[in-house]
C-alpha cells in the first residue's frame, strides 16, 4: 500500500512537471487608442491632394511579435506581446490620420481609400526603425519623398530623412507602444510643413 | 610302393552320406520365381476382355496408341488393326479395362472421334493435338458382347438424353440429313439423327430426336412441315414469303405445330411416326379428312386452274379442286364446240362447321344440292392477276335460270355461270364508259385556274417566308450581339477584379504577405525546436522575458 502511494506521488510529480505555466500572459496591442484618437473632418474638400503612393516598412518590423532593440545590433522579439493588426497597415492609417489632422490644406490618402488617378502630389515613405531600445527610449527613423503625379519627377531634388526619439517613463511594452504612437504626430508635422513648402 | 602300405592300412575309409537337404541358397530364386509367376497370373487374371470393332477404314487408328474412352475416361487401348478378309473394312482389336466389362453390351456404340466440320457445327477439335480416339457410348440394353460395328459418324443425340424419339416420313422432293434442325418458334428443339429409304413405299423415313422439355409439345395432332430456306409462293391471294430460322435458311429443317382450330390432342410419350408436309397450309389442310365431291362443267378456259386450288363460298374456303378434266369424259368430244371440261371439286364438311364424318358429308351434300336449286352457281375467278391463278367461287345468283340437278360420272354437278374473263370484259367496258363520260376539258380548265391561283399564293407565301426569315436572322443577330456584349462586360469586370491595384489583387497580395509573415514568425520557433525539440513542453532554460525599461529607472540604477 505504501509502495503504491509513493509510486502515485512520484507519477503525479512527474506529470506536474509537464504542466503549462498558467501565469503566462499573451498581450495584444493596437497602435491607435480608440478612446483618444481624434479624426479630422471634411478632409476631401481641401485644395491639395497628396497620395501616399509608396509606404514601406522594414522587414524585421513586419512581425506580429513586438520587438526591442538590444545591445550589439540584437533584436529581441517578445513571446507574450503581439500586434493585434499588421503593423504596416496600422502605422499607415495612424499616419494618415495625423497628417490630415495637422494639415489645413492637404488631403492625404492612399489608393485604398480614394481611387484618384490625378492627385496634386504623390509621396513615398519608408520606415526603417519603429521600436523601443535598450536605452529606455522609442525610436522612429526613415525617409520620405515627394514627386509630381504626372511626370513622377522628384520635386524636392532630395530625400527627406527623419529620426524621432522619445524617452520611456515606465517599464514594459504597453508604455513603449504609447510612446511609439506619439512619434507619429512629430513626423506628421514635419511632413506637412515640407509638403506645403513644396506646393507653395 | 612299400613305403605306402602302412599309410594305406592306417587310412580310414571315408563315410559318404547322401546330402538330400536343399541349400538355403535356393530360397531366393524360388521366391523371385514365385513373385514373377504371381505377377503374371495377376496380370492375366485382371486384364480386361479383348473386343473387336469393325470400322470402314482405319484412318487415324494406330495399335498401342489409339485409346478407347467413354465420357473422356480411358477404358481401353487398341492392340491390333487388321483388314477384313473380304476387304470390306478393318477389324480393330482392343484390350478393355476390367472395369469396362459391364459397358460392353450389344447396343453399345463405338465411333471414331476426329475433327469434323459441317454446316451444323465443328466438333472434335481437341483431337488435333491428342490424336483421334474411339468413343464408347455404353448401353444397358442387349447381351454382353465382344464384337461391335462402329458408327461412321457420331450419333446426333447422346444416349440417355431426355426427350422423345420420333420418325418423320416424307415423300416430297426435299430431303434432310443428319444434324438438320427441328425448329419450334425459332428455337432449335431437336435434330435429325439418321435416315432410311423405304423402297416399297418410296418414302424417306427419318429418325429424329426432340429434346426435353420440348418433347411435351408433341401430341397426336402435331403436324410437321418443311421450313428449309426461303419459300416464296405466288398464290391466288398474292406473293407470300416464308422463312425459318437463320440456320434453316442455310441448311434444311422442319418445324411443327398444331394447326389453328385443332385441339391439342394427347401427349405423345412413346416413339411415334409423323409425316412431313411441304408447308404449313398442306399440314393444316390434312386435318380435313372427308369431303363431298361435285363436278363442275366449265365451258370457258381453265388456264390457271390447278389441282388444290381453293373452292370458296363468298370468300370462305370450303374445299379444293381434286382433279381437272376428269378421265371418263367423252374423249372424242373434247374438240367439239361447247365442250365442257369436267372439274372435280371436294367440299369439306369440317370447313363448313360440320362434323368430319358421314353425317357431315350428308348434310353438306344436301345443303349444296338445295343451294343449287336456289341459284347456287360456280364460276372460275382470278385469284391473282400476276400469276393468273384461278379458284372456284360458289355464289348464289338471283337472276339465273333454274337448272335440273344432274350427275356426271356419278358425281352431282354444280351448274356454272360465265367465267371471270367475260365478267372482266363487262366490267372494263363499264369502266371505260364511265371514263368517257368524265368532262376532262372542263376539269382541265379548272385545274389550270387552280394552278394559277396556287402560283400566286406560292409567290406571296415565298415573300412572306423571306420577310420572316430576315426578321428571324435580325432578331437572332441582335440577340447574339447582346449576349456577346454581356459576356465581354462580364469578362472585363472579371479581369478588373484581378488586375494590378484591384481589390482582389490587393487582397491576394495582403494574404500572401501575411502568409509570408506567419512563416517568418515560425522561423524562431522552428529554430528553437531544432535546437531543443522538447522545449515546447519543458522550459527551454533561456533568459526570462525582456521588456523595455523606463528611463528614470536606468538613471536611478546609475
Amino acid at each position: 500500500m505504501v509502495k503504491k502511494l509513493i509510486g502515485l506521488t512520484l507519477f503525479t510529480m512527474l506529470i506536474s512537471g509537464c504542466a503549462t505555466d498558467l501565469t503566462t500572459n499573451v498581450n495584444y496591442y493596437l497602435l491607435d487608442d480608440a478612446t483618444t484618437t481624434i479624426t479630422p473632418i471634411s478632409v476631401d474638400q481641401r485644395p491639395i491632394k497628396i497620395k501616399i503612393d509608396t509606404f514601406e516598412l522594414a522587414d524585421y518590423l513586419n512581425q506580429t511579435n513586438l520587438c526591442m532593440q538590444l545591445e550589439g545590433h540584437q533584436i529581441y522579439y517578445s513571446k507574450h506581446h503581439f500586434w493585434a493588426q499588421p503593423l504596416q497597415s496600422s502605422l499607415l492609417k495612424s499616419l494618415l490620420n495625423d497628417l490630415n489632422l495637422h494639415s489645413s490644406q492637404g488631403y492625404f490618402y492612399t489608393s485604398d481609400t480614394v481611387n484618384d488617378e490625378q492627385p496634386d502630389l504623390k509621396m513615398g515613405l519608408s520606415i526603417s526603425h519603429f521600436l523601443p531600445t535598450h536605452q529606455s527610449s522609442v525610436v522612429m527613423s526613415g525617409q520620405y519623398w515627394f514627386y509630381d503625379s504626372k511626370t513622377n519627377n522628384d520635386l524636392s531634388k532630395r530625400v527627406f530623412n527623419f529620426k524621432y526619439e522619445l524617452p520611456l517613463k515606465e517599464n514594459g511594452f504597453p508604455h513603449s507602444v504609447k510612446q511609439l504612437r506619439l512619434l507619429l504626430p512629430e513626423l506628421s508635422k514635419e511632413l506637412v510643413k515640407n509638403m506645403e513648402s513644396i506646393k507653395n | 610302393m612299400t613305403n605306402n602300405k602302412p599309410s594305406q592300412e592306417n587310412a580310414q575309409t571315408a563315410e559318404i552320406e547322401s546330402n538330400n537337404r536343399l541349400s538355403k541358397f535356393w530360397i531366393v530364386p524360388i521366391v523371385a520365381l514365385s513373385i514373377g509367376l504371381w505377377m503374371i497370373y495377376y496380370q492375366w487374371a485382371n486384364q480386361g476382355p479383348l473386343i473387336d470393332i469393325e470400322f470402314i477404314s482405319a484412318s487415324g487408328i494406330e495399335a498401342e496408341k489409339t485409346k478407347i474412352k467413354t465420357k473422356d475416361v480411358e477404358i481401353g487401348v487398341v492392340k491390333k488393326v487388321e483388314l477384313k478378309p473380304d476387304l470390306s473394312g478393318v477389324i480393330v482389336t482392343a484390350r478393355m479395362k476390367p472395369s469396362a466389362v459391364t459397358l460392353l453390351r450389344e447396343k453399345s456404340k463405338f465411333w471414331l472421334v476426329r475433327p469434323r466440320v459441317s454446316l451444323s457445327g465443328v466438333s472434335g477439335l481437341s483431337t488435333l493435338l491428342s490424336g483421334p480416339y474411339i468413343t464408347l457410348e455404353p448401353s444397358q440394353e442387349g447381351q454382353q458382347s465382344s464384337e461391335f460395328v462402329a458408327l461412321e459418324n457420331p450419333p446426333a443425340t447422346a444416349a440417355g438424353t431426355p426427350g422423345l424419339q420420333i420418325t418423320l416420313n416424307s415423300d416430297e422432293e426435299f430431303s434432310f440429313k443428319t444434324g438438320d434442325p427441328i425448329i419450334y418458334k425459332g428455337l432449335k428443339v431437336g435434330e435429325f439423327e439418321d435416315m432410311q429409304f423405304n423402297i416399297d413405299k418410296r418414302i424417306v423415313s427419318y429418325n429424329a430426336f426432340i429434346e426435353a422439355p420440348y418433347h411435351k409439345l408433341i401430341t397426336d395432332n402435331t403436324k410437321f412441315w418443311n421450313s428449309s430456306g426461303i419459300s416464296m409462293e405466288l398464290a391466288a391471294n398474292g406473293i407470300e414469303v416464308k422463312t425459318g430460322s437463320v440456320e434453316t435458311m442455310l441448311t434444311n429443317g422442319v418445324t411443327f405445330g398444331i394447326p389453328e382450330g385443332m385441339s391439342a390432342g394427347k401427349l405423345v410419350t412413346k416413339h411415334a411416326s409423323f409425316d412431313i408436309y411441304k408447308d404449313y397450309d398442306s399440314a393444316s389442310n390434312k386435318r380435313y379428312k372427308l369431303g363431298v365431291n361435285f363436278v363442275l362443267l366449265i365451258k370457258d378456259s381453265i388456264r390457271g386452274l390447278s389441282v388444290g386450288a381453293p373452292v370458296e363460298y363468298r370468300g370462305l374456303e370450303i374445299g379444293k379442286v381434286i382433279e381437272i378434266n376428269l378421265p371418263g369424259a367423252s374423249e372424242n368430244d373434247m374438240l367439239v364446240d361447247e365442250f365442257a371440261i369436267p372439274i372435280l371439286i371436294s367440299i369439306q364438311p369440317s370447313r363448313m362447321q360440320q362434323p368430319d364424318d358421314r353425317i357431315g358429308v350428308e348434310t353438306v351434300k344436301k345443303q349444296t344440292l338445295l343451294g343449287v336449286e336456289q341459284g347456287l352457281r360456280a364460276t372460275l375467278k382470278i385469284g391473282n392477276i400476276v400469276t393468273g391463278g384461278l379458284f372456284v367461287d360458289l355464289q348464289h345468283y338471283k337472276d339465273v335460270e333454274p337448272e335440273p340437278l344432274d350427275t356426271f360420272l356419278g358425281y352431282n354437278v354444280i351448274p356454272t355461270t360465265s367465267g371471270e374473263f367475260a365478267q372482266i370484259t363487262q366490267k372494263v367496258s363499264g369502266v371505260l364508259d364511265n371514263i368517257n363520260s368524265i368532262p376532262f376539258a372542263e376539269m382541265s380548265n379548272e385545274a389550270t385556274q387552280l394552278m394559277h391561283t396556287f402560283n400566286v399564293t406560292a409567290v406571296t407565301l415565298q415573300d412572306t417566308v423571306k420577310t420572316l426569315d430576315a426578321l428571324l436572322v435580325d432578331i437572332q443577330d441582335q440577340h447574339t450581339s447582346q449576349n456577346i456584349n454581356k459576356a465581354a462586360e462580364s469578362l472585363t469586370r472579371l479581369l478588373n477584379d484581378y488586375s494590378a491595384g484591384s481589390k482582389t489583387n490587393q487582397e491576394l497580395i495582403t494574404t500572401m504577405q501575411r502568409f509570408q509573415a506567419t512563416l517568418e514568425q515560425l522561423t524562431p520557433l522552428l529554430q528553437q525546436l531544432n535546437q531543443k525539440p522538447n522545449s515546447l513542453i519543458f522550459n527551454d532554460g533561456t533568459a526570462p522575458e525582456l521588456e523595455p525599461k523606463a528611463f528614470y529607472m536606468n538613471e536611478g540604477d546609475k
